[in-house]
């Protein structure tokens, strides 16, 4: 019987993004016999405390304490110290980066001479954040790169001479998503001040700009309709982008404006109360709310910001080929109104597709394959 | 008995960087032209600039600490932020009645002020986009703590007034016509350098490498240029990051129309400007940038998405600012643009730059500043 493959994961923050989410879909499920795994994450966040027992957990220091800024002045870096100890406990035999923002990792990675492949959950708009010098080493140095989806890879592509770039498409786990209870929707629709007839748009994300928040006041103006709102659902960043857009959708009329924040236990049953989903990104790889909305068989709409026009099939919606708000507007009414048909079973066929069981198998042959290459 | 003379207002101007960005160039303006008999100044920049050289003698300049020293660290830490103590000791000398805060960036400031009696006036220069670079605090207290605030362009007016903003006014970004100097044997030569073909549209563009000015547009751009006998210049700074490093490497794959990336350009700047045909602004969000007013002082038609004050400063027959925010039409305005569908009078380019000269715009910021 051959040895389980040493994986150690790394990832920045254990937090409930889509690319973290995966990522603990995968920890709850892949197979035992076949992986042994560790992780290593760079900020204590809440999904820590979903890690399964058998999944050990390292947690390095990104901001360092008074010692550490002092140790590091004598050139240890505090960062570098603890994945190294993770690297001596663990003894993997390949480091899974997860996502593009760890460019620290590759260093150490490229130090120990130890292969990694890095999952990339970013397309260029995000690629800012990192420094040259860094995306060069992150896109020369991994073994394998992995988009999440198909334009991720594409953008790979144009960024590098790199070969090894294969796309595995985020999933989710719709064992996990349950139908909240029926009263629930009807609840927060009556809390939100939402008739039962009225058409409800969901978005789900931070309130970034990446993401559109600062469209919504806008989209409510061209909508112009009292029984169509908007609803935001998602955690507040602390910037002043999230406070004048809040300010401006307090203004804003006759669609009403909703900016709900984060909502963990009534998740599920903000995407029911909704008759529809619409994504503002500019930019958005293969956000997970999409495939958690088709679930739930809402129809989407968005703009061709990534993988949605990889998702999104005849029947379950429309992206739109514009960048103009008032094309966006246009698809929402035609959903609203008929004129675009959309049927829900397609939709919750197609995400059905993009459950964790469905994709496993490929994730593991993939690595299985990366690790015998 | 001879009249007293109204004493003078006290300003203090508090800014980022004292660069070359187009906000901290208006205050360099700023301080040169304005009314001595009304104004005395003093700047404080927040890191140290090269602007701080080219300080009028009668303005004293003052940079606040940047990096912290241990003990300042220590300050920080357990009581209070060296930048305050700094500018309490700066106060304290120069007696402001204003603290002028230019951009948003020193809204941290103004509880500060607030505690040291002084009136503020903020002067804003970004529009949504950018508002992620404060935290939410600050920009609340930027809108109610700020006795006037002023926008660079009416779009930023009406963006702080919609957030429930009161006292905001309108003070158009001015550039000095008097140092847009071009060397006509110096713009031949850079054709020569470039290889340009008698006929060649050049279409130029100026900023940093970033996503908010549209860096990413250029691939796409140039492969829907192909073929048609132009090419692109990017004049501006090319940011050490992986989005520059991407677009990059994309150029380096496209066989459409050539992308020159200048760099970063000083003495060469308006000669490249010169030697261009048309000035596009790829901007997804661009509150008033002084390069279109600079294109527009050298008579090129000016195309542009629909990305803020460009839109209040491009007149008929200065060229076209679509009402898209997608390539094939900004393409399609290119084009109308280069084979004269869409004509564009120089004349009227250049009228237009003249109302925002320095010695135009200047009296209606004074006469706002006198209102504080």
């Amino acid at each position: 019987m051959t040895r389980p493959l040493r994986l150690l994961f790394f990832t920045p923050f254990a937090s409930r993004t889509g690319s973290e989410m995966m990522l603990w879909y995968l920890l709850k499920h892949f197979d035992r016999t076949r992986f042994q795994v560790g992780l290593v994450c760079f900020s204590r966040g809440e999904l820590l405390g979903e890690v399964p027992p058998d999944v050990p957990v390292w947690v390095a220091p990104k901001t360092f304490s008074v010692w550490g800024k002092i140790s590091h002045q004598l050139g240890r870096n505090p960062l570098h110290a603890a994945v190294r100890s993770a690297h001596r406990a663990f003894k993997p035999d390949l480091w899974y980066v997860n996502t593009m923002t760890l460019p620290q990792v590759v260093d150490v990675a490229k130090t120990l001479g130890v292969p990694f492949l890095t999952h990339v959950h970013e397309l260029p708009l995000s690629y800012g954040s990192v420094n040259r010098q860094e995306m060069r080493d992150i896109l020369e140095s991994s073994a394998l790169l992995v988009g999440c989806s198909e334009a991720t890879s594409a953008a790979l592509r144009e960024a590098t001479d790199h070969d090894r770039i294969v796309t595995m498409h985020s999933f989710i786990d719709t064992s996990a998503l349950r139908p909240p209870a029926p009263d629930v929707p009807h609840r927060l629709r009556a809390e939100l001040g939402i008739g039962e007839s009225d058409f409800v748009w969901l978005m789900s994300g931070t309130t970034s700009d990446r993401k559109g928040f600062d469209f919504f006041p806008d989209l409510a103006r061209l909508l112009d309709d009292p029984r169509i709102h908007l609803v935001w659902l998602g955690s507040r960043l602390d910037t002043g982008l999230t406070y004048h857009t809040e300010q401006r959708c307090r203004r804003t009329g006759p669609t009403r404006v909703h900016v709900v924040g984060e909502k963990k236990s009534d998740y599920a049953a903000y995407l029911q109360l909704a008759d529809g989903f619409v994504l503002t990104s500019r930019q958005d790889p293969f956000p997970l709310v999409m495939i958690e909305a088709a679930f739930f068989g809402k129809p989407l709409v968005s703009f061709p910001s990534g993988g949605v026009s990889e998702f999104v099939r005849p029947g379950m919606g429309q992206v739109v080929d514009s960048w103009n708000l008032s094309d966006l507007a246009a698809a929402m009414r035609a959903v609203t109104d008929g004129s675009v048909v959309c049927q829900p079973d397609v939709s919750r066929r197609r995400a059905a597709q993009f459950d964790v069981r469905e994709h496993l198998p490929a994730w593991e042959a993939l690595l299985a394959r990366f690790a015998t290459a | 008995m001879p009249e007293a003379s109204p004493r003078k207002t006290r300003i203090l101007v508090i800014t980022p960087y004292a660069g070359r960005t187009g906000s901290e160039l208006m205050i360099s303006h700023l301080l040169r032209h304005a009314s001595r008999e009304r104004f005395a100044f003093a700047l404080c920049s927040l890191q140290p600039g090269e602007l701080l050289a080219d300080l009028p003698p009668d303005v004293p300049g003052f940079v606040a600490p940047h990096r912290f020293s241990l003990f300042q660290k220590l300050q920080h830490r357990f009581g209070e932020n060296p930048i305050f103590s700094y500018l309490r000791g700066v106060q304290r000398r120069f007696r402001a009645d204003v603290w002028y805060l230019n951009t948003l960036m020193p809204a941290f400031l103004i509880p500060l002020a607030k505690e040291l009696g002084v009136n503020v006036v903020s002067h804003l220069h970004e529009l949504p986009m950018e508002f992620v670079g404060i935290r939410e605090a600050e920009f609340q207290t930027l809108l109610t703590g700020s006795d006037l605030l002023i926008g660079c362009a009416e779009v930023v007016c009406q963006r702080l007034r919609q957030a429930g903003a009161r006292r905001v006014e309108r003070c158009y970004e001015l550039i000095d016509h008097g140092q847009i100097r071009v060397d006509e044997a110096r713009v031949r030569a850079l054709r020569v350098e470039l290889d340009l073909q008698p006929g060649e549209f050049v279409w130029a563009m100026s900023g940093q490498s970033t996503y908010r000015k549209g860096f990413d547009f250029l691939p796409e751009l140039s492969e829907r240029l192909r073929g048609e006998n132009a090419r692109i210049l990017w004049l501006g700074q090319l940011l050490p990051d992986g989005l520059t490093h991407y677009v990059r490497q994309r150029l380096s794959q496209t066989d459409g129309a050539p992308v020159h990336l200048t760099g970063p350009l000083r003495g060469d700047y308006f000669n490249y400007l010169a030697l261009a045909d048309g000035f596009v602004l790829t901007s997804r969000e661009d509150p008033f940038p002084l390069v279109m007013i600079e294109a527009a002082a050298l008579g090129k038609p000016i195309v542009s998405f629909p990305s803020g004050g460009v839109s209040e400063f491009v007149q008929p027959g200065m060229g076209a600012v679509v009402d898209s925010w997608n390539l094939p039409d900004l393409v399609a305005a290119m084009r109308a643009v280069t084979d004269g569908s869409l004509p564009c009078q120089p004349e009227v380019s250049r009228r237009r730059a003249a109302e925002f000269d320095a010695p135009v715009v200047l009296p209606a910021w004074e006469a706002l500043m006198a209102g504080v």
